[in-house]
């Protein structure tokens, strides 16, 4: 089908496009930006005007639940979720039921995401067989499978050498470990941030060391094994500190933030609100801050949802006793967009961090409006404004912390191979 | 040399010692006279190496596929003992391609050879050895 969305402000970081005009697609595929090609004739016409006209946003990580914990959510309903807030392509990690350490189970997700023609979904294989941190797990297997990167997700690699061959199998294998940092010791089954917060609300807490000396231990067997690490979830400022000084010494290593953990800080649990309960903590002020400034210049390129759906007896227990992770997938384009209102990000940052940045960390050849590539669009509306209402998600997790948060910025169209898959 | 990625370079800097590294079977297969495989020596694998047999059978096991990348009369070694289906396919072990049982049958004379002389004998007065080495040097060796 050609199709012609007119008259958008299109906005391409991956090709420094900055324009209002036309964007055309045939096939699937874009065809021309600003001028239309020779002899096309739209069969179908979006007018975008007054909209903004983007690569369909990658989401790094959001748990899908699915296999193993249906009553959460499902691929069905967690995609629909997605596309409806721009997101054409969801990375989900390994820790499913069973974990994603054969091609079966990667063939399964792809089989239940093709079936609900929503967004696309790439599987991240596990790092170490069922993520227990002994074996490697068959990385080569699960590449041909089609899994974009390994990771062990949540659980820890507490053997040092485990994780130093897991890297270099990786590296043989040429595929992408995403990393979450987190020393086990140190978390010591802490579910809050070591501070002030932790010490008034008695809650067990995390210290930054838990993350940084992770951290420093992963940049340190980086550097010797040459492997491609991404590194997930960054919490503390500190921590981007070790990575902007690890990229100094040439060591190439991208990293992530989660979307809340640049809005909230412990603060926000104040009275134990379970919702605000996730992995890594929410961290300090400063953290926050300090996580923009990494997102500023460079440090971090990408932000993700890091999404993850509960049913509301997860949360509906004292706070340690509840299951981590927050709802948030439906609220990453516009939290992301209050940034630049925030003046910490230019739109074109913004932008890139949902499309460019995480489609180069995936290795995904969308997250740009180049001519011939796949016609993976996202259309939004900058200035329109929406309350988030927990019963209005269309996420089967109704956790967030973001609840009656009042949100800038509106998906009104979503493309996924050049078909209108959403639409307001 | 086909082996796997450890740390930036490869295994120990095996290439300073004058071997070419690979870390595709199928590059270093391409064109050789001669394949020799080695066994997974579990008794020096102290950690983590492999996922599983299976794995590493299709990466770095010696198949009809993979073979057919040698040139055509390409032999193939194996010091032995084999473990059909890990490191080699099994009827390539059993092909006429493979002189895997010649290679062990002389491991025998050689390791008998060397124990001999280690001991203190001398080689056996023999036409074809004379021909080769000089008096003065076998008596040298001697």
């Amino acid at each position: 089908m050609r199709l012609k969305i007119s008259s958008g402000r299109i906005i391409d970081p991956a090709n420094n496009i900055d324009q209002t005009g036309g964007l055309f697609i045939d096939e699937g595929l874009i065809v021309g930006i600003g001028k239309s090609p020779k002899g096309f004739k739209a069969e179908q016409e979006i007018d975008a005007t007054g909209q903004i006209v983007c690569p369909g946003l990658i989401d790094l990580c959001a748990r899908l639940r699915e296999p193993g914990e249906e009553h959460k959510a499902t691929i069905a309903s967690e995609t629909t979720a997605a596309i409806a807030s721009g997101i054409t392509s969801i990375c989900c990690p390994p820790d499913t039921i069973p974990v994603i350490d054969t091609p079966a189970v990667v063939e399964l997700i792809f089989q239940h995401a093709s079936n609900s023609q929503q967004s696309k979904v790439f599987p991240l294989g596990a790092l170490t067989h069922g993520l227990k941190g002994k074996t490697l797990a068959e990385m080569d297997a699960l590449k041909n499978a089609g899994c974009i990167g390994v990771s062990n997700a949540y659980a820890p690699i507490v053997d040092t050498e485990v994780l130093r061959r897991a890297l270099e199998y990786a590296t043989t294998c040429e595929i992408t470990v995403h990393l979450y940092c987190e020393d086990d010791y140190l978390r010591n089954n802490g579910v809050v941030h070591e501070g002030p917060v932790s010490t008034r609300l008695g809650l067990p807490a995390i210290p930054e060391t838990a993350e940084t000396i992770a951290i420093s231990r992963a940049l340190l067997l980086v550097e010797q094994t040459g492997a491609r690490v991404h590194f997930c979830r960054i919490s503390t400022a500190r921590s981007i500190e070790l990575l902007a000084e690890a990229k100094t010494r040439g060591i190439d290593v991208t990293a992530d933030v989660g979307i809340a953990h640049l809005h909230l800080t412990d603060m926000d649990i104040s009275s134990f609100n379970t919702d605000c309960y996730v992995l890594p903590p929410l961290r300090s002020q400063r953290d926050k801050e300090g996580l923009r400034t990494g997102l500023a210049n460079g440090t971090i390129t990408a932000i993700c949802s890091d999404h993850q759906p509960h049913e509301s007896d997860a949360k509906s227990a004292p706070f340690s006793m509840t299951e981590p992770g927050a709802s948030t997938i439906e609220m990453l384009l516009p939290l992301t967009l209050q940034l630049v209102r925030d003046k910490n990000l230019t739109l074109q940052q913004a932008i890139a961090a949902l499309t460019s940045a995480p489609a180069k960390i995936a290795g995904l050849d969308t997250g740009n409006l180049s001519i011939g590539s796949r016609a993976d669009i996202c259309i939004f509306d900058p200035e329109s404004s929406w309350m988030v209402e927990t019963e209005a998600l269309l996420s089967a997790g109704r956790n967030t912390p973001f609840a009656s948060w009042e949100m800038t910025g509106k998906v009104t169209h979503t493309l996924v191979d050049g078909n209108i898959i959403y639409q307001l | 040399m086909v082996c796997q990625r450890s740390g930036s370079s490869d295994p120990a800097d095996i290439s300073s010692l004058g071997a070419h590294a690979y870390y595709d079977m199928n590059e270093g297969m391409k064109d050789v006279d001669v394949v020799m495989m080695l066994r997974l020596q579990r008794e020096r694998m102290r950690s983590a190496l492999l996922p599983s047999e299976h794995e590493y059978f299709k990466r770095y096991g010696l198949d009809e596929k993979k073979l057919a990348l040698a040139k055509a009369d390409a032999i193939v070694m194996h010091p032995g003992p084999i473990n059909r289906g890990i490191e080699i396919e099994s009827s390539i072990a059993d092909s006429e391609r493979s002189v895997i049982l010649q290679q062990v049958s002389h491991g025998i004379a050689v390791r008998m050879a060397i124990m001999a002389m280690v001991m203190g004998n001398q080689p056996p007065e023999n036409k074809t050895l004379e021909d080769k080495t000089t008096g003065s040097q076998s008596e040298e060796t001697a």
